[in-house]
C-alpha cells in the first residue's frame, strides 16, 4: 500500500535507496509522509510510528487523522521516548502537519516559507490553508530532506491493494547538502547504513529483531513471549562473511566480489562494498552478496569459473546458476574461482534456523 | 472481543496507534487481563474455547519432559489427562541449541553425572554402563570407578543423551500430549483449578493432532485449558547479555566483535584459524572452558595463533571456602567442581541441610556453594599451563566495561581492578556469563506474581514449597507446581540440572499421590515399571 | 548416591540384610567349614551381623572423613575399598573369638571368602540396582525409610 519510491530532490535515485551519512528514515505511504530520526534503542517506537503511517495509508489516507494518531501515540508514552519526527498529509485542500521533538518542517509557498518546529512541544497543525507551491523541506536530526513536489499537486492514486514489501519503503537521507554535519561518532555513520527497512518484531525491551529469533540478538531475552506483531524497522547487521584469509565483512549492505569490483555500478554508486580478490581464477566482477529482507543471497555475475556453494559435510559443491540467486544458510561456504568465503550469523539461534528461513521464504512467495 | 488476540497474525493494516505501544502480553480482553480470578462465564463471553485437562505442563523443555515422564511412569497418569503446552517442538530443542553454540556438539561430553538420566527415572543402568555395553569397552566403567579422585568425572556424550530422550518420549507417548503454541497466562478459576491460555502455533504439519475438536475459527485462536493442576517449567527467561555487549551492539550495529558464549560465534573461530588474533573471554564457568578448549584445539589442529585473555571477576588463586576443613579447590582464577553444584546437593548432606533452612540462612548457603565453577579436566588444563609459559594465555582479575571499537577495527575494553584501570585490546570479546533467570521478565511467571498470588523467594525467583508447590497460588483442589530454573533459591538447590529436574519431579509426583490424584509407586510397581523401560515397552 | 549419616546407616543395615543375608545363606553351603549345618550357619550369620553392627561405627567414621570433602560426596572407590579396614577388624575379632554368639573361632580362609563375596555383592547392589525398587533412595541420601 506504500506508494512507489519517493522522488527526492537532489537524490534522484528512483529504484534503490542510498546509503548516506545521516541517520533518519523516510516513509512515504500514498500521500502521507513521515521523516523520523533513528536513535538506538527506540526501535519499538519507530516501528509504531511507521506502522501507523502504513496502516492509515491503507484505510484512510488523511493528514488530519495521521496527526491525530501520531499525537495520541506520543501522548500514550513518555514523549521524550518518541524519536523526533515530522509528518504531513493532505487535509481538505491543505496539509495537516505534525512535528515532534528536534525536527523542523519547512513548507515553501510562493516565494515564502512557513516553518514548523517540534522544539517547545509537539506542534500540530490540522490544516495549513496554503497549498505549498515550492519544495517541502524537512529536517530531522541533521538529516535534510527535500520533497520535490507538493503532495496535492501531484496526487496519484495509490496502487491497488498490493502488499507492501520493505523494499517499497525507502530510507533516504541526504548528506550532500548538510552543512552543519558535525562528526559525532565516526563509526556510527559508517555502520548503520540500513539500506532497507524490514519487517521484524520487537523484544520486550524494545530491540528490533528477525521474526524467527528465539532470543533477542541485542539483549538475549527470549522472544517466545513477545508478540509476533511484525512492524517495519531498520535492518541490523545480518551476519558476517569470513574470507579464506580471515578477513571479515559485516553484512550491513551488499558486497561485490571480483578482481575489479570497483567497476560495478552498485559499488560506484556507494550502495555496495567492494571486495577485491587478487586471483586470476576470479572474474572482474565475479559475484555479489545481496541482502534481501532478512536473507543473504549470493548472485553469480556470469563469472568465467562460476560460483559454487556447499554446506560443510556436503559431498559436492552446487553451482549457482548465473543470474539466479541462492539464499545462504549459516555456515555455508561459497567458492569464487579458487577463493572461498563463508557466511556466519549470530542469528543461527536454533538447530532448525534453516527451516525457519525456508518457511519465511515460502511465506514471501505466497504474498508475491 | 476476540480479535484482540489476533496479534500473531495481525496484518500491518492494523493500526498500532489504537493500543499506543501495547505492553507485551496485554492481548487479553481487559475484563480477563485485569482479573485475578476468572469464571467460566468470563472466558466463554470472551469467545475463548475451553478444554478440560486435569494436568497441564507449561514449558515443554527438559523440565516438562522429566515431569511428564514421572507422571506417566510413576504416577500412572494416562496420556489423555496430561497436556504439555510448549513453544518448542521437542523437549531438548533449547538445550541442544545452547550446548551446540557453546561448543558442545553431539559427539562431545556434557557436564553431567553418569546416573543423571532424564530418560530414566531410576538412573540405572547409568550412561557409563550403557556406553560400556554398547561400545564393548570397560573404559567408562573404569572411569566411574576411579572418579573423581584418580580420574576426571565420567560424563555422557550429548548425542547419546538426546537419543535416549527421544526413545523415552516415544515410549511415554509424549508427542500425543504435546500442544505447540505460546502460553499467555495462568489464572485461577473461580470454583477451583486454573485456566491456562494458549495461542496455538499455526499448524505446522498435518500430523499435528492436538487441536480441540469442534473448535470454531482459525487454529491460531487462543484456547483456555481448564485444569486442576498446572506444572510450570519454562526455564530461563533468556541469555544474559551484559549491558556492555548490548550497548556495543546498539552503538555500532556490530554483532561479531562482541559475542555471547551462548550464541553462534563460529565466525570468530573461522577467522582466527586463518589469521592471528586476540580473544578476550569474560567468565570462568563451563562455557568459558568450552570456548577455551575450542580455541586450544584449533591451535593444535590448525596452528591457530590465538592469544587468549581471560578476565575473572572473582579470581580463585587457591582452594577456598568458609570452613577450614572443607574447601573448594581452585587455581589460576578457576574454581573447580565436577558439576554445577557440590554433589551432595542432589540428595546428600547439602540437600538435607538446605531443606531445614529459611530466608537469610538459606541465602548464606547459596552464597557458600555459589560462584562459577568449572570441572578440572586434565586435557585443557595441561594446555593452559603451556599457554601461560609460552605467553599466549593470560588471566586477569577484575571487571571490564566501556567496550568500544578503535579505528583499526579492534575492540578496546577498560579493565578495572586493584591495580587501577587500563585498556585491553582484542579482536573479539566473548561473554560467558550465563543465562538470565529473572522471573518477572517472563510473561507467564510475571503474570503469576501479579495476578496469581505467587511470591518471590529470598533469591528473587519464585517461592516454592519443598514439594515445589508455588506458594500462595493454591486454588481449591488445584495447585501450581514450578520446577526448573524459576524455582532456584528454594529448599533444593540443584533445580536447573538433569538430576535436579528429576528430584523436583519426584517431589511433585509424591505430592500429587499424597493428594490422592495419582498412584504412589512402591518398590514392586517401581520394579515392574523399570522392566517395562528396560524392554522399551510403550506405556 | 551421596549419603547422609542416617542414609549410610540405613543403607548398610538394609543391604546387609536383603543382599548380604541371601548371599550368606548360599555361600555357607560351599565355605570350607566343618561340623553340622546349624553351627555353620550360626557362624556365618553372626559374622554378617557383626559386619553390620560394627559398620554403624564405621559409618560414623566415614561420615566424619567425608566432612573434609568439599562436595560432601563419597566416591565409588571409597565405598569399595573400605572393605580393607573393616575386614581386618572383623577378621581379627572373629579369629580371636571375641564376637559374642560365635560357636568358635572362624577359620581365616572361610571368613575371607564370605566377607569379600558379601561385601562385593552389597557394594554392587548399592551402585545401581538398589535404585530400581527404591526410586527415592538416592535422592534421600541413602535413607530407605
Amino acid at each position: 500500500m506504500f506508494d512507489h519510491v519517493i522522488g527526492a530532490g537532489g537524490v534522484g535515485e528512483q529504484t534503490r535507496p542510498r546509503t548516506l551519512s545521516g541517520h533518519g528514515v523516510l516513509v512515504r505511504a500514498g500521500e502521507l509522509v513521515l521523516l523520523c530520526e533513528l536513535p538506538a534503542g527506540r526501535g519499538r517506537q519507530i516501528g509504531a510510528l511507521l506502522d501507523t503511517v502504513a496502516a492509515l495509508a491503507g484505510e484512510h489516507p488523511d493528514g488530519a487523522e495521521l496527526s491525530n494518531r501520531l499525537t495520541s501515540l506520543i501522548d500514550a508514552t513518555d514523549p521524550a521516548d518518541v524519536p523526533s519526527f515530522c509528518a504531513y498529509g493532505p487535509a481538505g485542500d491543505g496539509l495537516a502537519v505534525v512535528v515532534h521533538g528536534d525536527a523542523e518542517l519547512v513548507l515553501g509557498t510562493d516565494g515564502d516559507e512557513t516553518r514548523f518546529t517540534g522544539q517547545p512541544g509537539v506542534t500540530v497543525v490540522d490544516r495549513v490553508e496554503v497549498v505549498p507551491a515550492g519544495p517541502v523541506r524537512a529536517v530531522v536530526e541533521g538529516a535534510r530532506l527535500h520533497v520535490a513536489a507538493p503532495p496535492l499537486a501531484e496526487a496519484q492514486p495509490a496502487p491497488e491493494a498490493e502488499p507492501a514489501t520493505p523494499e517499497q519503503v525507502q530510507r533516504i537521507v541526504d548528506g550532500a547538502d548538510e552543512p552543519e554535519q558535525t562528526t559525532p561518532e565516526p563509526t556510527v555513520d559508517d555502520s548503520i547504513p540500513a539500506d532497507n527497512l524490514v519487517l521484524g518484531v520487537y523484544c520486550r525491551r524494545g530491540h528490533f529483531n528477525d521474526p524467527v529469533m528465539t532470543y533477542c540478538t541485542v539483549c538475549g531475552i527470549t522472544m517466545a513471549q513477545a508478540t509476533r506483531h511484525q512492524v517495519l524497522g531498520p535492518r541490523p547487521a545480518l551476519g558476517v562473511l569470513v574470507l579464506d584469509d580471515g578477513a571479515m565483512y559485516s553484512l550491513v549492505r551488499d558486497h561485490v566480489f571480483g578482481r575489479d569490483p570497483g567497476t560495478d555500478p552498485a559499488v560506484a554508486a556507494g550502495r555496495a562494498v567492494s571486495v577485491p580478490l587478487r586471483d586470476p581464477s576470479v572474474s572482474r566482477v565475479h559475484a555479489r552478496i545481496v541482502l534481501d529482507g532478512w536473507d543473504v543471497r549470493i548472485v553469480d555475475n556470469g563469472s568465467t569459473n562460476g560460483t559454487f556453494v556447499a554446506m560443510p559435510g556436503e559431498p559436492s559443491w552446487t553451482r549457482v546458476v548465473p543470474g539466479a540467486d541462492v539464499t545462504l544458510r549459516p555456515g555455508m561456504m561459497v567458492a569464487l574461482g579458487r577463493r572461498q568465503l563463508r557466511y556466519h550469523t549470530h542469528r543461527a539461534q536454533s538447530v532448525d534456523f534453516g527451516t525457519l528461513q525456508n518457511r519465511r521464504a515460502q511465506g514471501h512467495s505466497a504474498h508475491a | 472481543m476476540t480479535e484482540i488476540f489476533d496479534l500473531t497474525t495481525a496484518s500491518r493494516t492494523r493500526p498500532v496507534a489504537d493500543e499506543a505501544l501495547p505492553p507485551i502480553g496485554a492481548a487479553l480482553p481487559p475484563a480477563l487481563e485485569n482479573a485475578d480470578w476468572w469464571t467460566d462465564e468470563m472466558v466463554a463471553r470472551a469467545g475463548i474455547p475451553m478444554l478440560d485437562v486435569p494436568i497441564v505442563s507449561v514449558g515443554g523443555g527438559m523440565g516438562s519432559f522429566v515431569t511428564v515422564d514421572y507422571l506417566r511412569v510413576a504416577g500412572g497418569v494416562p496420556v489423555e489427562d496430561i497436556r504439555v503446552l510448549s513453544n518448542i517442538s521437542h523437549p531438548w530443542q533449547t538445550y541442544e541449541y545452547l550446548t551446540r553454540v557453546s561448543q558442545l556438539p553431539r559427539n562431545r561430553r556434557i557436564r553431567s553425572d553418569s546416573a543423571s538420566r532424564p530418560d530414566n527415572l531410576w538412573g540405572f543402568p547409568s550412561y557409563a554402563i550403557q556406553e560400556a555395553f554398547q561400545d564393548k569397552t570397560l573404559k567408562p566403567l573404569k572411569q566411574v570407578f576411579l572418579e573423581p579422585v584418580f580420574d576426571d568425572f565420567y560424563t555422557p556424550l550429548l548425542g547419546k543423551v538426546l537419543d535416549s530422550m527421544r526413545k523415552e518420549a516415544d515410549r511415554i507417548r509424549y508427542w500425543d500430549m504435546l500442544v505447540q503454541g505460546e502460553v499467555r497466562t495462568v489464572r485461577r478459576r473461580v470454583g477451583g483449578g486454573y485456566f491456562t491460555v494458549l495461542t496455538p502455533h499455526p499448524t505446522k504439519s498435518p500430523t499435528q493432532n492436538n487441536r480441540p475438536t469442534g473448535q470454531a475459527g482459525p487454529v491460531d485462536r487462543p484456547i483456555a485449558y481448564r485444569c486442576r493442576d498446572v506444572h510450570i517449567a519454562v526455564g530461563y527467561t533468556g541469555l544474559r547479555f551484559l549491558p556492555d555487549l548490548q550497548e556495543f551492539r546498539e552503538r555500532y550495529n556490530d554483532y561479531h566483535h562482541v559475542v555471547n558464549g551462548y550464541e553462534d560465534h563460529e565466525h570468530m573461530y573461522e577467522s582466527l584459524r586463518r589469521r592471528p588474533g586476540t580473544v578476550l573471554i569474560r567468565g570462568g564457568g563451563i562455557v568459558t572452558a568450552a570456548v577455551m578448549q575450542r580455541l586450544i584445539c584449533d591451535r593444535l589442529n590448525f596452528g591457530a595463533q590465538t592469544r587468549i585473555l581471560q578476565v575473572f571477576r572473582t579470581f580463585f588463586g587457591d582452594k577456598h571456602g568458609a570452613h577450614p576443613w572443607s574447601k573448594r579447590p581452585g587455581s589460576h582464577g578457576f574454581a573447580y567442581q565436577g558439576f554445577n553444584y557440590p554433589k551432595s546437593a542432589w540428595g546428600g548432606q547439602l540437600r538435607a541441610r538446605m531443606l531445614r533452612r529459611e530466608g537469610e540462612d538459606r541465602v548464606r548457603i547459596y552464597d557458600e556453594i555459589g560462584g562459577t565453577t568449572t570441572p578440572l579436566r586434565q586435557h585443557w588444563q595441561h594446555h593452559l599451563s603451556r599457554g601461560r609459559k609460552d605467553g599466549w594465555y593470560h588471566a586477569y582479575q577484575g571487571t571490564i566495561d566501556n567496550l568500544r571499537l578503535d579505528p583499526e577495527g579492534k575492540v578496546l575494553a577498560t579493565l578495572h581492578n586493584d591495580d587501577g584501570d587500563h585498556d585491553l585490546n582484542a579482536d573479539y570479546v566473548v561473554d560467558c556469563t550465563g543465562l538470565d533467570g529473572d522471573v518477572a521478565e517472563h510473561r507467564v511467571l510475571g503474570d503469576l506474581l501479579k495476578h496469581g498470588g505467587a511470591r518471590r523467594n529470598p533469591l528473587g525467583r519464585l517461592d516454592v514449597e519443598p514439594t515445589f508447590e508455588l506458594r500462595g497460588s493454591a486454588n481449591g483442589p488445584g495447585r501450581v507446581y514450578v520446577t526448573g530454573a524459576a524455582s532456584y533459591g528454594g529448599y533444593f538447590p540443584g533445580v536447573d540440572t538433569f538430576l535436579g529436574l528429576q528430584i523436583s519431579a519426584q517431589e511433585v509426583i509424591d505430592h500429587l499421590a499424597h493428594r490422592g490424584l495419582c498412584r504412589k509407586m512402591g518398590p514392586m510397581r517401581s520394579t515392574i515399571e523399570w522392566l517395562k523401560w528396560a524392554r522399551g515397552r510403550q506405556i | 548416591m551421596v549419603p547422609t549419616i542416617l542414609g549410610r546407616i540405613q543403607t548398610r543395615l538394609f543391604l546387609m540384610a536383603v543382599v548380604g543375608g541371601p548371599v550368606t545363606a548360599l555361600i555357607t553351603l560351599v565355605l570350607p567349614l566343618s561340623g553340622p549345618w546349624g553351627p555353620r550357619y550360626q557362624a556365618t550369620f553372626i559374622i554378617l551381623a557383626a559386619v553390620a553392627v560394627i559398620g554403624i561405627v564405621w559409618e560414623c567414621v566415614y561420615h566424619l572423613v567425608m566432612q573434609w570433602r568439599w562436595e560432601k560426596d563419597w566416591p565409588t572407590l571409597f565405598g569399595l575399598f573400605t572393605f580393607i579396614p573393616e575386614g581386618i577388624l572383623v577378621g581379627i575379632l572373629a579369629h580371636q573369638d571375641l564376637i559374642p554368639g560365635l560357636p568358635g573361632p572362624t577359620p581365616g580362609n572361610a571368613f575371607t571368602i564370605q566377607f569379600l563375596v558379601v561385601w562385593l555383592c552389597v557394594w554392587l547392589a548399592g551402585q545401581g540396582p538398589m535404585r530400581v525398587p527404591f526410586i527415592r533412595w538416592r535422592f534421600d541420601g541413602g535413607r530407605v525409610v
